[in-house]
C-alpha cells in the first residue's frame, strides 16, 4: 500500500467501513511507515466519534449497573483463587525440586501440611492491595455490589465455589505433588533387593515344593485307596447277583412261575 | 473520600487503570447513557444493547493495565470501542457460524480502538457542547452523502457492502465516503 492509497482510505478507516483485506493492509501500512498522516487521522476520528451526539438520548436499565458489578466481582474472586492457585503449584514444584529424596508416604503428609496452612494464611488474609481498594470502599453500587450489597446470595455462592475450587487446586496440587513424588521415586531409584528378603523367598520355594509333594502323595494314596474299594463293592455286588440268580431258580423250581 | 464527579475523564481513566474500581463506576455514571443511545442505534435489540454495555466496561476493567490512550482523549476511545463493539456483534448476529471466533487477538486488533498518536484531547462535556455545531454542520451535506455516512457508521456496513446495497461501484462508494467526510470537516470549520 502506497502512502497515497493509505491517505485515500484515512476517512473510510475513521469510519470504520473498510473492507477485511484492506484493513489488514492499512493497519501493515501503520506499523512500517512513519510518514502516516497522524494529525490528520485522529482530526478524522474526532469527527467521526462526535456522531452519536446528535442522537435521541436513551438511558439503559439499572439492572445493567448491577451485572456489571456483579461480573466484576466474580472476575476479581476468579483472579484471586487462579494467582493462589499458580502460586501453591509454584512452592510445591519448588519443594519438589529441593527435596526429591524424601520417602514418599511422608512427603504428601508434609506437602499436605504445608497447602493447607498456606490456604489457610490466604483465606485470613486475602487482603491484597487491590481487594482491600475494592472490597473495602464503602460507596456506590459497583462498590455495593462488590460489596455483596446487591445480591448477597452471589456472594456467597462465590464464597463456596471459591473454597470449593481452593479444596479442589490444593487436593489436585497435592494429588499431583504426590503422583510426581512416586514417579520420581520410582525413576530415580536403583532397583535393590536386600539379602533377607533373598534367604525369605528361598524358604517359601522349598516350603512351596514340600507343599506339592505331599499333595500329590495324598492324591496317589487316596487314588488307590479308592480304587481298591470300587474294585471291593464291584466283587460284592457280583457275588449278590449270583446268589440271587441261584435263589430265584430254587423258586421258580418251587413254585412252577416265574418272577414278575 | 474522593469526589469522583469532579474528576475530568482522564484522571477517572488513570484510576482505572490502577485498579480503582469507584473511577469505573464514576466512568460508567457519566458515559453510559451515550454508549448505550450508539449501541442501541447499531444493534436495535434493548437486551442485545445492554449486554454489549456490560462486556464494554467488563473489558475496560480486564484490559486496563495495558490500556493506551493516545493524547488522553478518553472519549473518542470509549466512543470507537462501543461503536466497533456494537458492530462485531451486529455482524456476528446477521452471519452466523461465518464469523472468526471471538478471542483476545482479535479484539486486540479489531475491537480495541487505535487512536492517533497526535489526536486533539475531548472528553464528554466538550462534546456534547458541541451538539449544535455538529447539527448544522451535518445538515449542509447532500441526502446521499448523510446516507452512505449512515450505512457505515451505524449499518456497520463496509464499503463493498455499501455498493452492493446502493447497486454502485465500489470506487464510487470510496469517493463519497471521502467526499462526506471532508465536506463534513469543512462545514465544521465554517460553521
Amino acid at each position: 500500500m502506497s502512502e497515497l492509497q493509505a491517505k485515500d482510505l484515512l476517512q473510510a478507516k475513521a469510519l470504520g467501513c473498510l473492507d477485511p483485506d484492506e484493513e489488514n493492509m492499512f493497519s501493515k501500512f501503520l506499523e512500517e511507515n512513519k510518514n502516516f498522516p497522524w494529525q490528520e487521522y485522529g482530526h478524522y476520528q474526532n469527527i467521526v466519534s462526535h456522531l452519536p451526539i446528535l442522537l435521541d438520548a436513551e438511558i439503559p436499565d439499572q439492572e445493567v449497573k448491577n451485572k456489571i458489578a456483579t461480573k466484576l466481582l466474580e472476575l476479581n474472586k476468579l483472579r484471586e483463587v487462579e494467582e493462589a492457585a499458580l502460586e501453591t503449584h509454584k512452592e510445591l514444584k519448588e519443594d519438589n525440586q529441593t527435596s526429591p529424596e524424601i520417602e514418599t508416604d511422608n512427603d504428601v503428609i508434609i506437602e499436605t501440611d504445608n497447602v493447607d496452612s498456606e490456604i489457610t494464611a490466604e483465606d485470613s488474609s486475602t487482603d491484597k492491595p487491590e481487594k482491600k481498594k475494592i472490597l473495602f470502599r464503602n460507596h456506590g453500587v459497583l462498590q455495593n455490589a462488590l460489596e455483596d450489597k446487591v445480591n448477597p446470595k452471589i456472594e456467597s455462592r462465590d464464597d463456596n465455589q471459591e473454597n470449593e475450587y481452593k479444596k479442589t487446586q490444593s487436593s489436585s496440587t497435592i494429588r499431583e505433588a504426590s503422583r510426581k513424588n512416586v514417579k520420581s521415586h520410582i525413576s530415580k531409584s536403583p532397583v535393590y533387593i536386600e539379602p533377607q528378603a533373598k534367604e525369605e523367598s528361598k524358604k517359601g520355594t522349598i516350603i512351596a515344593i514340600i507343599l506339592f509333594v505331599v499333595a500329590m502323595i495324598s492324591i496317589i494314596v487316596v487314588y488307590f485307596k479308592l480304587s481298591s474299594d470300587i474294585r471291593d463293592n464291584k466283587n460284592e455286588i457280583e457275588r449278590m447277583k449270583e446268589q440271587l440268580y441261584s435263589d430265584v431258580s430254587v423258586e421258580f423250581h418251587l413254585t412252577g412261575k416265574g418272577s414278575a | 473520600m474522593e469526589d469522583y464527579k469532579s474528576f475530568s475523564d482522564v484522571e477517572l481513566m488513570t484510576k482505572v487503570t490502577g485498579g480503582d474500581s469507584s473511577a469505573l463506576e464514576q466512568l460508567y455514571d457519566r458515559y453510559s447513557s451515550i454508549l448505550y443511545t450508539l449501541v442501541r442505534k447499531i444493534v436495535i435489540d434493548q437486551a442485545v444493547a445492554e449486554e454489549v454495555l456490560s462486556e464494554i466496561f467488563i473489558t475496560l476493567w480486564q484490559k486496563r493495565e495495558n490500556l493506551s490512550l493516545p493524547g488522553n482523549n478518553v472519549y473518542a476511545w470509549l466512543i470507537t470501542f462501543a461503536r466497533n463493539k456494537a458492530v462485531d456483534r451486529k455482524r456476528r448476529n446477521e452471519n452466523k457460524g461465518s464469523y472468526p471466533e471471538y478471542s483476545d487477538d482479535y479484539e486486540n486488533q479489531f475491537i480495541i480502538p487505535v487512536l492517533s498518536k497526535t489526536i486533539e484531547p475531548i472528553d464528554l462535556n466538550t462534546a456534547l457542547s458541541a451538539q449544535t455545531k455538529y447539527e448544522e454542520a451535518l445538515g449542509k451535506l447532500t441526502d446521499a452523502q448523510k446516507f452512505v455516512l449512515y450505512l457505515a457508521y451505524y449499518e456497520g456496513k463496509t464499503q463493498t457492502e455499501i455498493a452492493g446495497q446502493l447497486n454502485i461501484p465500489v470506487p464510487t462508494v470510496k469517493s463519497k465516503i471521502q467526499l462526506s467526510l471532508t465536506k463534513l470537516q469543512q462545514n465544521l470549520e465554517s460553521v
